[in-house]
Formats: C-alpha cells, structure tokens, sequence
C-alpha cells in the first residue's frame, strides 16, 4: 500500500491538471486545481526534482528522498511557517509498499521582508525538502515507480501557485552531493545555548509577551529565531538583539481558532554564525506553561 | 536543554532588559474598528463610521491565485449578497500599489461585483488595520468593535470538501443571531498584500 506523506497536516490536493514527466521538469502552468489561469508562455520560476541521496538502502536500513526546488532569482518558496503571509511548501511520497518516510525534514529558512514590512520565512535560489524513508520490508522491484507531489507558492513582486507530480523509477538516481550540501542547513537538537523564557499571558489568556533569553559559550553572529506558529497561535516576527553572549528574543504571540487553554509549548528554530563563514540551525522548544 | 537559573542570570537579563514589547501594529478583535475614509469606484467617499448594522472588510487583490480562486468560485460575491440581504455592509479594500481605480473597475466588472470596492492604492488603510495577506478578512458589529480578524476559510489550499468552515459565514451567522463569535481570531492566508514600497 503506498505510504502518503503530507509536509503540513491538510487534506490530500486535489486532482492535478497534468501529469509531468519523470525527472528534471520545466513546471508550465502546472497548477494545484484551483483554475488558476496562467499563460503557457508565462515563465516559471521553479523547478522541481525527485531526488535521493542513495540509489536504495539496505534492509531494515534508511535513505533520504525528497524533492529539490530550484528557485529563480528574486523569487522565494515559503517555510513550514510562512511567517504574515504565504503557504507553506508541501511535499507528498508515494512509495511502494515496504518503504515508510517519517516526517519532512525542512531546513532552516531565511527571513526576507516584503513591502508594508510583512515579513516571510522561507528560501531562496533552492530548497531540498526531504524525509527519511525506511527500507521495512522486502526491496521493491526494479522498475516499481516512486512518485512525490510537490505544491509551492512562489512570490516576488507576485504570487504564483504551482504544482507538479514527478516520478521516479527503483532504484533512484542517486544525488548525494545535493544531500551533502543541505545537511548543514538541517537543524540540530544540541543547541549550545540555554534557553529561558519570561513574559506572561494577557487580556483574558489570548495574548502573550514571551521573550525568549538564549545564553551563549561564546558570542555568536547574525543570531536569529524562526518560530513555528501551529493552528493555535498567531506569532508576529521576533525582534532579536544579542549583547555579547546573551541573545534576547521578543514576540507576541495571539491565540487563534477557537476557545481552550494555550499552549504548553513553542518550538523555533534559532540560527547563528558560530565561524565566520558558515549558518547552523538547533531546534528548541519554547516552555510557555510557566508564563504568568 | 539547560535552563538559566538564579542570581546571574537575572543580571545578564537586566543587562538586556529594554522597554516592554508593544503589540505589533494594525487593529485586532476587541479593539474598537479605526475610521477610515476612502473612495469607491464612482469615486464617492465611502466612510466605515457613517455606515450603519454589521460590517465587513475583505482585503482584495485579484492577481493573488487565493484571491482568483475565491472569485472564480464567487466565494465573496455570494457572502456579500447573502449578508447583504440580512443588512450586513460589505466593504472590498484593495490596497494593492499598482492599481488605481480604472483597474479595480476593470476587476468589478470582470467578476460582475456589486460591493463596494475601495480603492487604497497608498496602503494607508491597510496599514491601519494591519491586512498581511489577500485575502484577510475583519468583522465589525453594529456598535463598531471588531469581533473577527483573520482567514475568510479553513482551507488555504482549496482542497474543498465537507470539512471546510467558513469563518467569516460562520461568525456573521452567529452575530446576526446574537451570540458572541466562537472562532473571533484565525491566521490569515493568501499573498502578501502588495503595499507600495
């Protein structure tokens, strides 16, 4: 039975207007059903892959797959949290029977921010979105087709939606170099910072001043903090200022949906320069139960 | 994940302590609406204040792929003159830099409109209320507060189906029937709202 992973919990799409070619594809007016109108000759700025980073593993074993965006200049996909405005980029495998893909793992994004100030999480040039997948059962046939479906919104000066159904058959070209050169972009559970959180709840628990304290071996550089929102909190982007080995985080965070207590927890994504030349990524999560 | 404790961490923190954070702009539920005075496609100034009964405001711009869907789906057009037949003023705020108010007519007429779009070219009002995204919808009752800021549906990929709520149909359901708004705040989806540079 072929195992789906959604990128973001939704509903499957709907039917696809077109089935693409395997491989390397050109997206032409490749929408998500939703009858939106673009022209043959309009110009795509992304292009989509299926790619893995071994051809197969062994059993019981695990590899990536996942697909890889090219985005063209001045053009942007968004993050699991698109930040004031957007859609997040959604992947979906459909793999033979006997492989299991656990969840997306997305890399750390970039924060850009479009005229009025709105500000967007999300990536530039290309995006490498992936899972794990796990080998359970007997290898597939050769042959045996490996499909994903990606969806993206892209903006620049404006919003283009796109969709595309790419295919592949086992074993998968191998493309470890691509893999190689996102694995730092990954983040990591070990931050070496600590993390403390002060602020509280107000106006009858639907809003919060939370500020987040990392405190650091050592001062980092270009320090900055993404968070994921949820379907339960409306964030507004984090205000962050590092004095020597102390970085300070503001935001507000609003309750939405319905009525019920807030959440016991935020997790973010904190990114820094600890050398010169290169970003890393560490995943934390937020406690906001002990917040007045 | 350690956790700072104690003496030296509060003195670090003092260290970094500035003026507590405000609330991001823009108006939010509760609050009570900003006014605002802007023209319409006759070029009539239309002001929220000196409109009577329940009032809504749907940031547009239809060269956003969400805002096309919802019009070629005639999501809007059906709320506005469901609601409108009950009373309820429907207000389509563009706030979109580049158009004027010969494009937004070239809009209304493409889709057959008959709410009142207005035209914020400047992105003042926009700003006022903080719209992010096209569409964002705002709800405001009789007495002027607003008691919804947020998506127009559940269903930002227009997946469609029997699961999706219409929030803001669902709050002016409830409004109209008296009962305070269940769902009064959603994240907003759609596009940016394209505000002049």
């Amino acid at each position: 039975m072929p195992y789906t992973l959604l990128a973001r919990n939704s509903a499957p799409g709907c039917g696809l207007l077109r089935v693409v070619r395997t491989g390397f594809v050109h997206v032409a007016g490749v929408l998500l059903g939703l009858g939106v109108a673009v022209g043959a000759a309009e110009p795509q700025p992304v292009r989509a892959r299926l790619v893995a980073d071994a051809s197969a593993p062994a059993p019981g074993g695990t590899f990536q797959v996942g697909v890889l965006f090219e985005i063209e200049e001045g053009w942007h996909l968004y993050w699991k949290n698109p930040g004031d405005a957007g859609l997040a980029t959604e992947v979906r495998l459909t793999l033979p029977s006997g492989l299991e893909a656990g969840p997306p793992r997305w890399p750390a994004p970039v924060r850009f921010t479009q005229p009025g100030g709105l500000v967007g999480y999300g990536y530039e040039r290309s995006l490498l979105l992936a899972s794990e997948v796990r080998l359970a059962g007997r290898p597939p046939a050769a042959g045996t087709p490996v499909a994903a479906e990606a969806s993206w919104l892209a903006c620049k000066d404006v919003c283009l939606l796109g969709s595309v159904r790419l295919e592949e058959r086992w074993p998968l070209p191998a493309a470890a170099a691509e893999f190689e050169r996102w694995r730092a972009e990954l983040p990591a559970t070990d931050p070496p910072f600590s993390v403390n959180v002060t602020g509280g709840w107000s106006s009858g628990a639907r809003r919060a001043a939370i500020t987040v304290w990392l405190s650091w071996p050592a001062p980092p550089g270009d320090v900055e903090l993404f968070p994921e929102a949820g379907d339960r909190l409306k964030l507004s982007a984090p205000r962050v200022q590092t004095r020597g080995a102390l970085t300070r985080v503001d935001l507000e965070a609003t309750m939405v949906g319905g009525s019920g207590a807030p959440p016991e927890r935020l997790t973010a994504v904190v990114t820094a320069r600890t050398a010169p030349e290169s970003r890393r990524a560490w995943e934390i999560v937020i406690p906001l139960t002990a917040l007045p | 994940m350690r956790t700072m404790t104690g003496f030296t961490g509060l003195l670090i923190m003092a260290a970094l302590a500035l003026a507590p954070a405000a609330f991001a702009g823009g108006a939010s539920v509760g609050d009570s609406a900003p006014d605002f005075t802007l023209p319409d496609l006759k070029g009539a100034q239309v002001t929220l204040s000196k409109i009577e009964g329940v009032r809504v405001l749907e940031w547009v711009n239809p060269d956003c792929p969400f805002v096309e869907r919802h019009y070629k789906a005639g999501t809007m057009k059906k709320l506005a003159a469901d609601y409108g037949a009950k009373g309820v003023t429907w207000l389509t705020i563009n706030s979109t830099n580049y158009m004027d108010a010969e494009a937004n007519r070239k809009f209304a007429e493409g889709y057959g409109l008959s709410q009142r779009i207005l035209v914020d070219q400047d992105g003042k009002v926009g700003h006022l209320y903080g719209a992010a995204t096209t569409p964002h919808m705002f709800l405001i009752d009789a007495a002027g507060t607003i008691v919804y800021a947020g998506a127009i549906d559940s269903d930002p990929r227009g997946t469609g189906g029997a699961g999706v709520t219409n929030y803001v149909a669902a709050a002016l359901d409830e409004l109209l029937a008296g009962k305070p708004v269940s769902t009064p705040e959603t994240t907003p989806y759609g596009c940016s709202v394209k505000y002049a540079k």
